[in-house]
């Protein structure tokens, strides 16, 4: 008998029997696993209690036992009940599906998981299959022959994980042929959730902040200030420019708000930085609010209740300083509530002008009703009509690609003009794949709330295919920057790029413009905002002090 | 070796498509069928790299190329394997199904006297590979963690860190 490394041990015709495809079960009988690194921790009661919102409890998601509250499935199905009678479109995506898969393939959690219930029509069907139990005839006679199910913990569980595996980034209504809108239907399932207290901490904390502290990271005002004034000492470090801090100014001409994340997280705060060079350099007259202290709102992650609550202190705060309009930096959810919903939400905004560029005179037609206008609208502008003087060489370090965030692009339309202004300022711009761009932008992974370190591991799933294009511009073009205009892209991004494309930086884009303007007054500029030598400019200066140095003349540039 | 490698050259295709379609068959079947489908390499990743993964392995083991070859030919598969639901043996044990690939493409002529030698010596390099796929696939783990704390660290307030350094 030969042994087990020699010829003639095995039968081959034995070992080609072995049967390896996972058993196949019907997804109604899957059970949810809940692997450490694919899920977000609960919501903790302390920050239910802050809002007011109804069952706060301690609980585990690995727990077997979530502690629903007594009567839970009727609560569940009143829910429902209110939301198909208020909500149209609810109603009309709980019915209108024909499961002709065409949004299938979309969606990048399924790309990068393979989980078919992270197809967006599974994954309404998850909350379908509740709807059709319940609310139809034909469900309430056959059942599950019509494709209904029985509402059991074990739903509300895989609705938890599932319902926090997308990131409402709607690629998947764009080849819809009915337009269903599986954020909608996410938004609705997480509303179910939370009438059972249950939330993701993640978004309920910065929730429960926001509400205190007018922003997610709980900043005071004084801490505000204090941040602010330190991103000034920098840019003075960079520039050599002193700028301007104006905050809650009474009368000042536009209010200027933006995510909190770019007041603390790297790389976020250079874009911060940059709206202030920018701001002195074009004179404009605008004031920083500490109660209007974040334009992001994870409220839109919450109810729609919670949304409203959150966002009310814009218009106050317009109202309060007496501002003509609203400025609004670089952020995505934050243009999905400014843009689809704050008028309708917390206006009319009657006492606010229709937006006028006070450097251009442009005026902002499609900004009438809202009142608010996008920074890289703004910035564009200003750069169309000359009115920043730029050096696009100063950028010449840098290969950039953009990356569409998911609200501003596909949710907004805004598509031409951050490339317009990244043109401008970068002579070396590279799109990524037509496929994987404008509206049908992947998103990074990290929206809707998922973006927290716990979730790690899901969120490079979902971040597969769009650092898969990035990667791809890396090996041919020799990119080596990502810009995006929103702080999550900014937060998350990093991380979906140093797996899939390491070697690439993310960028806001008012950073790229602040790098590559000529300021009035600035110092020789050695350093970028990030206080890195920008290449050449560097060398440069030293080469020029080696020369000096062997005349005598030493200290020249010190 | 030389008899067997022309062997298996002569049914590279056939191997290669129907290893691929084994790596696929540990995704769910309603995601394999996807992944086996689309072949645009943006809209579908994974089933990208399993094509030319395995395609680059098999000519890498064909070639007896050396560690740093199969490992750059297994990076892709593995790197999205450490972040997908898949037990660390299920993400590697694709590699072991190449034996039986093999063996079903070249049905008696495995037992062939000429073939059993170079077979044995073919699989002692599957083996190796397995190894290296398990170095790849924990790398990428430890890549994973990594990022974490990475991620943690940037979010400690820019300020209080510069207050501690200023």
């Amino acid at each position: 008998m030969a042994t087990f490394d020699e010829p003639g041990y095995y039968d081959p015709d034995e070992l080609v029997q072995i049967q390896r495809h996972p058993p196949v079960t019907p997804w109604m009988e899957t059970p949810v696993d809940f692997r450490p690194g694919t899920f977000i921790y609960p919501g903790k009661p302390k920050n239910l209690h802050v809002l007011g919102l109804p069952h706060p409890h301690e609980w585990a998601v690995t727990d077997a036992d979530w502690k629903l509250p007594q009567g839970w499935q009727q609560i569940i199905l009143d829910g429902m009940a209110e939301r198909l009678s208020r909500y149209r479109s609810f109603q009309l995506f709980m019915d209108i599906c024909v499961r002709c898969g065409a949004c299938a393939d979309k969606c990048h959690f399924f790309i990068g998981s393979g989980d078919p219930k992270n197809m967006p029509v599974l994954r309404a069907e998850l909350l379908r299959s509740i709807y059709r139990k319940d609310f139809t005839a034909l469900g309430k006679v056959f059942g599950k022959l019509a494709g209904g199910r029985p509402l059991t913990e074990d739903v509300i569980k895989e609705w938890f994980y599932y319902f926090y595996q997308c990131t409402e980034c709607r690629r998947c209504s764009v080849f819809c042929p009915y337009g269903i809108d599986t954020a909608e239907i996410t938004m609705m399932g997480r509303e179910l959730l939370g009438l059972l207290g249950l939330y993701v901490n993640w978004v309920i904390e910065p929730v429960a902040n926001c509400y205190r502290f007018g922003n997610h990271l709980g900043i005071q005002p004084h801490g505000m200030v204090d941040t602010l004034e330190f991103m000034a000492g920098d840019i003075e470090e960079a520039t050599g420019i002193t700028v301007d801090l104006p905050i809650n100014k009474k009368g000042a001409e536009i209010l200027f708000f933006t995510p909190s994340g770019d007041f603390v997280a790297d790389p976020g705060i250079y874009t911060c930085m940059a709206y202030m060079l920018l701001f002195h350099e074009l004179g404009i007259d605008y004031t920083w609010s500490t109660y209007a202290s974040d334009g992001g709102n994870f409220g839109l992650f919450t109810s729609h209740e919670t949304m409203k609550r959150l966002n009310a202190k814009i218009y106050a705060e317009a109202k309060r300083l007496g501002v003509k309009w609203i400025l609004g930096g670089e952020c995505g959810h934050m243009w999905r509530v400014v843009h689809q919903y704050m008028n309708t939400m917390n206006g009319p905004a009657d006492f606010l002008e229709v937006p006028t560029s006070p450097v251009t005179g442009t005026v902002f037609e499609h900004a009438r009703s809202a009142k608010t206008v996008h920074i890289m609208e703004f910035l564009a502008d200003v750069i169309k009509h000359g009115k920043l003087p730029l050096d696009p060489a100063r950028n010449d370090h840098i290969r950039v690609t953009f990356h569409d965030s998911c609200n501003p692009a596909r949710g907004m339309g805004i598509l031409e003009e951050p490339r317009y202004v990244l043109r401008n300022v970068c002579n070396h711009f590279y799109e990524m794949p037509e496929n994987t761009i404008r509206e049908q932008t992947f998103c990074c992974g990290g929206g809707a709330g998922l973006g927290t370190d716990e979730n790690m591991e899901m969120r490079l799933r979902g971040g597969l295919p769009r650092g898969n294009a990035v990667r791809y511009v890396q090996e041919r073009y020799g990119v080596n920057q990502l810009a995006a205009m929103c702080a999550i892209d900014r937060a998350t991004l990093v991380t979906v790029c140093d797996y899939w494309a390491p070697g690439v930086n993310v960028t806001g884009i008012s950073e790229l413009v602040a790098n590559a303007t000529v300021f009035r007054g600035e110092k020789r500029r050695t350093h970028n905002l990030r206080l890195e030598p920008i290449p050449g400019m560097a060398d440069e200066l030293a080469d020029a002090d080696a020369v000096l140095e062997t005349r005598g003349e030493v200290g020249a540039h010190a | 070796m030389d008899g067997l490698t022309r062997v298996l050259r002569n049914r590279q295709h056939a191997i290669v498509e129907r290893w691929c379609q084994d790596a696929l068959a540990v995704y769910s079947s309603r995601a394999a069928l996807v992944f086996a489908r689309e072949q645009d390499q943006f809209a579908n990743p994974i089933g990208h790299s399993l094509r030319t993964g395995t395609r680059a392995v098999f000519e890498a083991l064909l070639d007896g190329a050396d560690d740093e070859r199969i490992r750059r030919a297994l990076d892709d598969i593995l790197r999205t394997r450490a972040i997908q639901q898949l037990a660390p043996s299920a993400a590697v044990e694709f590699l072991f199904h190449l034996k039986d690939v093999i063996r079903q493409e070249l049905g008696s002529a495995s037992n062939e006297a000429v073939c059993s030698h170079d077979l044995t010596e073919f699989m002692r390099r599957i083996d190796h590979a397995v190894l290296m796929a398990f170095d790849v696939y924990v790398a990428y783990r430890e890549r994973l963690c990594e990022l974490r704390i990475n991620e943690v660290k940037r979010t400690i307030p820019w300020s209080v860190g510069r207050r501690k350094t200023g």
